[in-house]
C-alpha cells in the first residue's frame, strides 16, 4: 500500500485543504479513492490522475505514478510553466476600473455616519415581532469590506450583529433581499467572536451579475461548511459527502465543544437532509433547535427531521416555533417548512395557527429563489415580498410602490 | 391482480409489463396538455376569468417525445420498465405528428388524471426498489400558498363554479401522496418528478378567497420516510417555462439531450457509463445556465435528492462531449502545434493549425491530454490529463 498526500499550490494555495475535495482516478476515469486535501489517501501502486474539484465546477488535475510502499505528494493547482501561467493571467478579461464594485461601494465610514456607498446600496433591517415584520435597523454598522481581485467585494458581518435582512439595491431593478443569520451577542459562543480569524458569522459577497445587476450571495465564514454547502448546491454529491463526514464538520466540533458554530452545524444538517441520511442526524437536530433559540433554521431542520421520522405532531410543534423565530435563513429550511405546513393544513392538522404561519411563510416562498443557499427574494418592501416581481410577471403596469426609508445603511 | 397485457382496461396504459408486480420496475406517468378546450387559442388574447392562459403548442409533443424515449430505453433504465401511462391533450398539429401515441393515450382532464395517478400509485406501492417517473408538460403556476399546481385539460370549463383552480393539482400533494404509510409501506423509494411548466405567480390567485386546487391523494400519516425524491423544474418559483416554436419545450429538449448522454458520467462500480440523478442535475443546471445567458427568462430549478449516484439510465459507452479548442491569442494559431492523446495514449486527430479558431468537435468522454508546441522556438509543453465530460468541455491554450 502507498500513500498520496496533497499540497495545494498556485491558484489553490490560499484554500483551506480541509475544504477541498480530492479524488484519485485511473486513466479510464474510474474513481480509485476520494477524500479531502488535508488527509492522505492510501492506494495501490499505479498511474493515476489526482484531481481537486472546486464547488464552481473547476477541476485541477495532476498525473501521478505511485510506486509500491512510497509516499507521493500530489501538487494541485501549481503551474509548472510560469510563462504559461502569466499568459493565462493576461488573457483573463479585465474589469474596467470604473466598474469595480469595490469602487462603487467604497464606504465612507465614521462612528456617527451610516455606511454610504453612492447610488448602489445596501439597506439593513431587523425583524420585529412575528415571522417577518422588518424595520430599518438603527445600528451603526462598520462592517469589514474587502475588495476581491475579480471586482466583487466581501462585506463581513460579525455573527452577533443584529441584522436580519439586507436589501441590495440597484437602480432600475427590484431590490434583492437577503436574509442574514443574526444573533444576540450573549448567545453566541466562542468562535463567533469578532477576531479576524474567527469562523463564526457570514460574509455578503456582491458581484456583478450577467445582466447588469448585482448578485448578492451569503457565505459562511466557516470555510469547510461553506465549501460543503457550495458542493451541495452544485450537485457535487461525493464532494459534499467528503466534507460533511470530515472531522471539521462533526457534531462534536460544531455543537458540543466550547467553540460551537451552530450555523455550520445547520449547514451540515441541511446537507444530510438533502442526502436523506437520517441516521447520521442523531439528536443533532433537536439540540440545534433547543440550544440556539435565535436560529430559525434549528426549528425548520428539526421539524423536517421529525416529519421524515413519521413524528408529525412533534414536527408541527417545532415548525410552529418559526412564528417567533422568523424566516429560516437557509432557503432549504423555508422550503421544508412550507411543504410540511402545506401538508398539515390540508389535512386539517393543528387548527388555525399553522394556516396563519403558512400564509406568512408562503408569501416569501412564492418569490424566493431556491437555487440560492440563503433565503433570497426580490421586492421593494421586505414586508411585502415580491410586489414588484408580481407586477412584472403578470404584465400589469409597474406601479411605484411606497419604498421604506431606513435610517441606516442608506447608500 | 395484474392488468391485462394489452392495457385496454385502463385508459392511457401505454405499456404494461407488470406480470410479476412485486418485482422492482420503473412506473412512468407522462402527461402533456397543449389543447385546453376552454382557453383561447395560442395567438388570441387571454381572458381574466381563465387567468390569461391560452392554449399551448409544444407540451403534448414534449410528453410524446419523453414517452417514446422511455419506451426506447426500457431495458436500460435504473430498473426494467414496468408500466407507462400516457395522458395527452394534443393540438391538431401534434396529433398529426404522433397519431399512434395520441390514439393510445387517455385524455388529460382532472378525472382521468386522478384515476391514472391512483393506478400509478397502486403499482408503485408493491416494491420499495421500484422507481416512480412522473413528467408533466402543460400550464402550471404557483398556487395561493407557495405550492406549484399543474393545470389539467378541462381547466376553465366553468370559471364561476367552485375554485378557479379546481381543475389543477398541487405538486406537493402528488409527492406527499407517494410517501410510505401504513397502507403502503413498500412504496417505491426512488421518485423522479419532472415539472415542465410555468411557476409564475398571479395576483388574482394570491388574493383569491377560493383558489384551492384538487389534491391528488387524501392525507395519510407517513411512516419513516427514506425516499429519494428528485424534482426537476423547468422554471424557478415566479418564472415561466419556455418552448421552441413548433418544437419541444426548452426543458423537455434539454432533458432528452441529457438522458441521451449529455448527462453521462462514469459509474461508481466501474461497469460503464450512466446518467444518474446527480449527473442529470448537474448537466441540466449547466445547460440551463448556458441558455439563461442567451435568454435570462430561462431558469431551470433542479433539486436532485438522496443518493445522487443511483442510475437513471445506462449508456452503451462513453457519451459524446462537445469540445471547443481555442488558441489564444489568435495570432499564435499558425505557430502553435497541438498533439492530443486519449487515456490509452492514442493520438486524437485534430487539424493543425486550428481552423477555425476556436475549433469545435466531439470526443467520447474520457481523459485527454493536450500537448502544445511553439513552432517558433520549438518549445514543447506537455499538458496534464484532464477529465472530459459532457455536456461540454473547453480548452484554451497554449
Amino acid at each position: 500500500m502507498s500513500w498520496i498526500h496533497f499540497k495545494l499550490a498556485g491558484s489553490l494555495a490560499d484554500l483551506d485543504p480541509r475544504a477541498v475535495a480530492v479524488q484519485i482516478r485511473d486513466l479510464e476515469l474510474d474513481i480509485v479513492a476520494r477524500g479531502i486535501a488535508s488527509e492522505p489517501l492510501d492506494i495501490e501502486p499505479g498511474s493515476f490522475i489526482a484531481q481537486a474539484r472546486l464547488a464552481s465546477g473547476k477541476t485541477t488535475t495532476v498525473e501521478l505514478t505511485v510506486a509500491p510502499g512510497q509516499e507521493t505528494v500530489a501538487v494541485l493547482g501549481g503551474e509548472t510553466d510560469l510563462s504559461r501561467a502569466e499568459e493565462r493571467r493576461r488573457s483573463r478579461p479585465r474589469v474596467a476600473s470604473d466598474m469595480l464594485l469595490s469602487r462603487m461601494l467604497r464606504p465612507r465610514l465614521s462612528p456617527s455616519l451610516p455606511m454610504r456607498v453612492g447610488r448602489n446600496g445596501l439597506r439593513a433591517y431587523v425583524r420585529g415581532e412575528g415571522v417577518a415584520s422588518y424595520v430599518p435597523s438603527q445600528e451603526i454598522l462598520e462592517p469589514s469590506i474587502e475588495p476581491l481581485a475579480d471586482g466583487s467585494v466581501n462585506i463581513r458581518f460579525p455573527a452577533y450583529l443584529a441584522i436580519d435582512l439586507v436589501a441590495v439595491e440597484v437602480p432600475g431593478q427590484p431590490p434583492e433581499n437577503v436574509l442574514l443569520p443574526s444573533a444576540p451577542e450573549r448567545q453566541v459562543s466562542g468562535d463567533h467572536a469578532t477576531e479576524a480569524g474567527g469562523s463564526g458569522g457570514v460574509e455578503l459577497r456582491l458581484s456583478r451579475s450577467q445582466h447588469d445587476g448585482i448578485e448578492a450571495a451569503v457565505h459562511l465564514r466557516h470555510g469547510v461548511a461553506d465549501a460543503m454547502l457550495e458542493y451541495s448546491n452544485s450537485i457535487l454529491f461525493n464532494e459534499a459527502q467528503a466534507l460533511v463526514c470530515s472531522q471539521a464538520m462533526s457534531a462534536e466540533a460544531l455543537l458540543y465543544e466550547k467553540r460551537a458554530n451552530p450555523l455550520a452545524a445547520a449547514a451540515g444538517a441541511y446537507v444530510l437532509l438533502r442526502a436523506g441520511e437520517l441516521r447520521r442526524l442523531h439528536n443533532w437536530t433537536a439540540n440545534l433547535c433547543e440550544w440556539f433559540p435565535w436560529l430559525a433554521d434549528g426549528a425548520a431542520i428539526c421539524g423536517e427531521h421529525l416529519a421524515r421520522e413519521g413524528k408529525h405532531k412533534e414536527a408541527l410543534a417545532r415548525l410552529m416555533k418559526l412564528g417567533e423565530r422568523g424566516l429560516p435563513t437557509f432557503s432549504d429550511g423555508l422550503g421544508y417548512a412550507v411543504n410540511r405546513l402545506t401538508q398539515y393544513t390540508r389535512s386539517g392538522v393543528g387548527g388555525q395557527e399553522p394556516k396563519e404561519l403558512l400564509r406568512e411563510l408562503s408569501s416569501y416562498a412564492l418569490v424566493a429563489d431556491f437555487r440560492r443557499t440563503f433565503t433570497t427574494f426580490s421586492g421593494v418592501d421586505p414586508n411585502n415580498p415580491g410586489e414588484q416581481a408580481l407586477e412584472i410577471s403578470t404584465g400589469a403596469p409597474t406601479g411605484t410602490l411606497p419604498r421604506p426609508e431606513p435610517t441606516m445603511l442608506e447608500m | 391482480m395484474a392488468a391485462p397485457p394489452d392495457g385496454m382496461t385502463e385508459p392511457g396504459l401505454l405499456y404494461d409489463s407488470r406480470q410479476s408486480r412485486a418485482r422492482p420496475g420503473v412506473h412512468a406517468l407522462i402527461v402533456g396538455v397543449s389543447e385546453y378546450p376552454h382557453l383561447p387559442g395560442p395567438e388570441a388574447d387571454g381572458e381574466e376569468a381563465t387567468l390569461q392562459l391560452r392554449r399551448l403548442t409544444s407540451a403534448a409533443r414534449s410528453a410524446c417525445s419523453v414517452a417514446e424515449w422511455v419506451l426506447a430505453n426500457r431495458a436500460r433504465l435504473g430498473q426494467p420498465l414496468a408500466s407507462v401511462r400516457l395522458l395527452l391533450a394534443p393540438s391538431d398539429t401534434e396529433r398529426r405528428e404522433s397519431e399512434n401515441l395520441c390514439e393510445r393515450a387517455a385524455g388529460a382532464g382532472l378525472d382521468q388524471f386522478l384515476d391514472s395517478v391512483a393506478g400509478w400509485r397502486r403499482d408503485l406501492s408493491l416494491c420499495p426498489e421500484s422507481i416512480a417517473l412522473f413528467y408533466f408538460a402543460g400550464h402550471g403556476m404557483q398556487g395561493a400558498v407557495a405550492d406549484q399546481v399543474l393545470i389539467l385539460e378541462d381547466f376553465g370549463s366553468n370559471p364561476e363554479a367552485g375554485s378557479v383552480l379546481r381543475k389543477s393539482v398541487p405538486t406537493s400533494s402528488l409527492i406527499a401522496g407517494l410517501a410510505p404509510t401504513e397502507e403502503r409501506p413498500d412504496i417505491a423509494r426512488r421518485q423522479w418528478f419532472f415539472f415542465d411548466c410555468c411557476r409564475d405567480t398571479q395576483r388574482t390567485i394570491r388574493k383569491a378567497e377560493s383558489a384551492d386546487p384538487t389534491t391528488a391523494f387524501g392525507w395519510a400519516t407517513s411512516l419513516q420516510d427514506h425516499r429519494e425524491v428528485s424534482v426537476f423544474n423547468a422554471a424557478i418559483s415566479g418564472a415561466r417555462a419556455r418552448a421552441y416554436p413548433n418544437d419541444l419545450t426548452v426543458f423537455g429538449k434539454a432533458l432528452l439531450d441529457c438522458m441521451n448522454g449529455a448527462a453521462g458520467e462514469r459509474r461508481e462500480d466501474r461497469s460503464g457509463w450512466h446518467v444518474s440523478t446527480g449527473s442529470l442535475g448537474r448537466a441540466l443546471s449547466m445547460i440551463g445556465h448556458k441558455l439563461e445567458q442567451v435568454d435570462p427568462r430561462i431558469k431551470f430549478d433542479v433539486q436532485p435528492r438522496g443518493n445522487l449516484r443511483s442510475s437513471m439510465v445506462l449508456l452503451d459507452g462513453p457519451p459524446h462531449v462537445a469540445v471547443t479548442l481555442t488558441i489564444h491569442p489568435s495570432g499564435a494559431v499558425n505557430s502553435t502545434g497541438l498533439a492530443i492523446y486519449d487515456a490509452r495514449g492514442t493520438s486524437v486527430n485534430v487539424a493543425v493549425p486550428l481552423d477555425p479558431n476556436p475549433y469545435a468537435c466531439h470526443w467520447p468522454a474520457g481523459a485527454y491530454r493536450v500537448d502544445s508546441e511553439d513552432k517558433t522556438s520549438n518549445a514543447c509543453k506537455r499538458g496534464e490529463y484532464e477529465e472530459v465530460l459532457p455536456p461540454h468541455w473547453s480548452w484554451v491554450g497554449p
